[in-house]
């Protein structure tokens, strides 16, 4: 038995070598100090821009929060508002009954006027 | 003891040692781009983009694909620095980011314009005027390729990664890598073959 070596199993150095070629990085030195320019201006920008989104995140957070703020105020504004108007009612009808009850003790000296006149006047 | 084995030994030993010091260095310079350092990473794009820009070219299509990967790929390890642990390799991190920025932007030129890319296929960036038939007969060996073969072969043959490396980069089982290899050595062997047997 024979030993057969399978084709392309190792590397064809001819095309390896045009692979190569095809394949080639940027030789100059000024290429990789640009790239590596342009690499960290990236980071840069990025970061600033990641900068502005932490910012308008915290933006968007603070109106929310200030929305809220401004919802809690409107409400206790509005209760407070409520049970003030509640209390003014309520002293309202409290000082109505009492007036009734004034009302009805003032009624009381008048008819006896009226029963003495009713008396003086009678046959 | 002769001289000669005790020059082999040397060179031996001074080469872990010389792989050590560049390692330690570049540990050193990791740990200060984590603490917020851009000049030690900057020290890192000038150590890394040239092995970077290799990998990127196997897996993309043209030369600025493969300098966009190599821009991404940074971009993301920056991004991602403080979950990098130091004590592992830099580069081989490296790799496996801008390989999978590489793929990301084929991905994306695919969907974006899928007739083009037949038009750019490793087609080379600089010296377009020299065009050997034996050149234009491999340029048209690729196209016959798919993708990832030829991302393979380039990897392999080319910049000389292994099989686990490979597999790492690309996230392809180490035995379909060999698979890759192999079928793309037999198919640009074919593409050749007519051309060297008029030679």
């Amino acid at each position: 038995m024979t030993f057969e070596p399978r084709i392309g199993d190792s590397p064809d150095e001819e095309v390896t070598r045009v692979l190569r070629s095809l394949y080639a990085a940027p030789g100059s030195d000024g290429y990789w100090l640009m790239l590596e320019r342009r690499i960290m201006a990236g980071i840069a920008r990025s970061e600033e821009e990641g900068w502005w989104r932490e910012l308008a995140r915290w933006g968007r957070t603070g109106a929310l929060a200030a929305s809220v703020a401004v919802a809690v105020a409107a409400a206790t504004l509005w209760r407070a508002h409520e049970r003030s108007q509640q209390l003014a009612f309520t002293q309202l009808f409290e000082s109505s009954r009492s007036a009734d009850v004034q009302l009805a003790t003032q009624a009381g000296p008048e008819s006896d006027r009226e029963t003495t006149l009713r008396f003086v006047i009678s046959p | 003891m002769t001289a000669a084995p005790r020059l082999h030994l040397d060179s031996a030993v001074t080469r872990p040692v010389a792989e050590e010091e560049a390692a330690a260095q570049e540990r050193g310079l990791v740990i200060k781009a984590q603490a917020g350092s851009d000049d030690a990473f900057a020290e890192l794009v000038r150590l890394h983009q040239r092995r970077a820009y290799a990998v990127a070219r196997a897996i993309a299509v043209t030369h600025e694909d493969a300098e966009d990967a190599v821009q991404e790929g940074f971009l993301h390890a920056y991004r991602a620095l403080q979950r990098f642990r130091p004590e592992q390799a830099f580069g081989a991190w490296l790799h496996r980011i801008v390989a999978n920025a590489a793929l990301d932007i084929g991905r994306r030129r695919r969907v974006r314009d899928a007739d083009a890319l037949s038009e750019n296929v490793a087609l080379p960036h600089r010296d377009p005027a020299e065009a050997s038939e034996l050149r234009q007969r491999l340029v048209e060996g690729l196209r016959t390729l798919t993708a990832r073969q030829r991302s393979v072969i380039v990897l392999h043959d080319v910049e000389g990664f292994t099989h686990g490396e490979i597999r790492a980069m690309l996230g392809i089982p180490e035995g379909t890598a060999r698979s890759d290899l192999h079928h793309a050595r037999v198919a640009l062997r074919r593409e050749l073959h007519d051309l060297r047997s008029t030679r």
